[in-house]
């Protein structure tokens, strides 16, 4: 490489990584700094001490912190497993042509282009208690067996974990029809002269062609929801009884409700941890298959 | 013959389907914008809206709406244009690692360069 390649490779790259460090690298940096540290904010004279991995070691003895941590994990697994099958499924119909597949296109992209906080207070009036139409679809007129869905615990997740499929099967569907558009037409055209009907075509064609795009939404779908926050914000608070207190929501009431900016920021600290790792698996176990499929 | 009218069957159905999961919950919701506030705390609740554009009337002269949808154009395009201009220069920055900014090479496949290699 000549000098003035460098230059320019040099000035090609230095805008990206500037805009890298000032908006990731320092506030997640700026992040860890204070998780090591006690900071209440309602009680200044205490100061802001080091303390080292207390807050680390106080999140593990933490029970709601555990709490939250299986709620999220019941919330990754459950809308992911809806999410791939709904999306799958999807994907499918999107992919056949027939007349009217691009207005099937649209209507199936509407749920994934309204921003999270409007579709969280979409639902949230859907399932609301005496104005719902979900209460009006299940029970009519007969008002008095109208369900509180987001006052109860069970039906407070369940109600949240619908609103995120609903969200973001067409994005599951997306990357799907992705690994479907590359599977070649002769495959099915060869086995259909070999008389294999449309579920022996699925089998033994579809599916063993398309787990890389299914392994793709599954590793995708796994980071987003475990970052998990405006839905249960907007919808539930967290409630009710912690029903629905997402580790995502608790770090922010701990920072910004109470106060407690170092254990708030450990919690942060925690979640990008296990979203580093989610995304290393990802760029480790997808990344090498994209560029072999690409050559 | 049977088989295929059931698979073309199952296959609308689906399409149907897919349209109500997708449409339903937003068309519901879409509906109280034209609905007027007694339609909207009325219980049971009222699935016709009455097409009114009170809340549209006052989205627009009490709560400034334009002002906000203003502030989200001017948000969503200069993060359109920064983030285009910064990942075009470190794409073109990946393709000079790459060696396609000195002299063409014409036998060579885009995907086949490796590292700092060069046609000269």
């Amino acid at each position: 490489m000549t000098p003035r390649d460098r230059n320019l490779y040099l000035v090609m790259f230095a805008p990206a990584a500037l805009v890298l460090l000032l908006l990731i690298a320092v506030p997640i940096g700026q992040s860890m700094i204070l998780s090591f540290h006690r900071i209440i904010i309602s009680l200044p004279q205490l100061k802001t001490p080091f303390v080292g991995l207390e807050n680390y070691q106080e999140l593990l003895r933490d029970p709601v912190a555990r709490h939250s941590f299986w709620i999220t994990a019941i919330f990754v697994g459950t809308t992911t497993f809806f999410e791939l099958v709904i999306g799958l499924v999807l994907a499918l119909l999107i992919h056949h042509r027939f007349p009217g597949r691009g207005a099937l296109r649209a209507c199936v992209l509407i749920p994934w282009a309204i921003p999270t906080v409007v579709s969280a207070q979409m639902w949230r009036f859907l399932f609301n208690d005496a104005y719902g139409m979900i209460n009006y679809a299940v029970f009519g007129a007969d008002t008095i067996h109208y369900i509180p869905w987001l006052a109860l615990p069970p039906t407070a997740l369940s109600a949240i974990i619908v609103a995120d499929i609903w969200k973001t099967s067409s994005f599951a569907a997306l990357l799907i029809i992705a690994g479907l558009q590359v599977i070649p037409e002769d495959l099915y055209q060869a086995a259909r002269v070999d008389g294999a009907g449309t579920w022996r075509c699925f089998w033994n064609i579809t599916w063993p062609l398309i787990r890389p795009a299914l392994l793709v939404a599954l590793l995708f779908r796994t980071i987003d929801a475990f970052r998990v926050f405006d839905l249960a914000f907007v919808m539930t608070q967290g409630g009710p009884a912690d029903a629905t207190n997402v580790l995502q929501l608790y770090g922010y009431k701990k920072m910004f409700v109470e106060g407690w900016l170092g254990y708030g920021s450990a919690i942060s600290v925690c979640i990008f941890i296990i979203v580093l790792i989610l995304a290393i698996i990802y760029v480790r176990m997808v990344g090498r298959r994209l560029l072999e499929a690409s050559l | 013959m049977r088989a295929k009218w059931l698979q073309k069957a199952g296959f609308v159905m689906g399409v149907f389907l897919a349209i109500a999961f997708s449409l339903i919950p937003f068309l519901l919701f879409i509906s109280l914008a034209f609905k007027t506030q007694a339609q909207v705390t009325s219980i049971p609740p009222q699935l016709w809206p009455a097409f009114s554009l009170d809340f549209f009337r006052s989205a627009i002269a009490h709560y400034g709406i334009i002002g906000y949808l203003v502030n989200s154009t001017i948000v969503a395009g200069s993060t359109t244009v920064i983030t285009i201009a910064l990942g075009t220069l470190a794409g073109l920055h990946n393709l000079l690692s790459w060696g396609f900014l000195r002299a063409p090479c014409s036998r060579r496949s885009p995907l086949q360069a490796p590292s700092g290699a060069s046609c000269n």
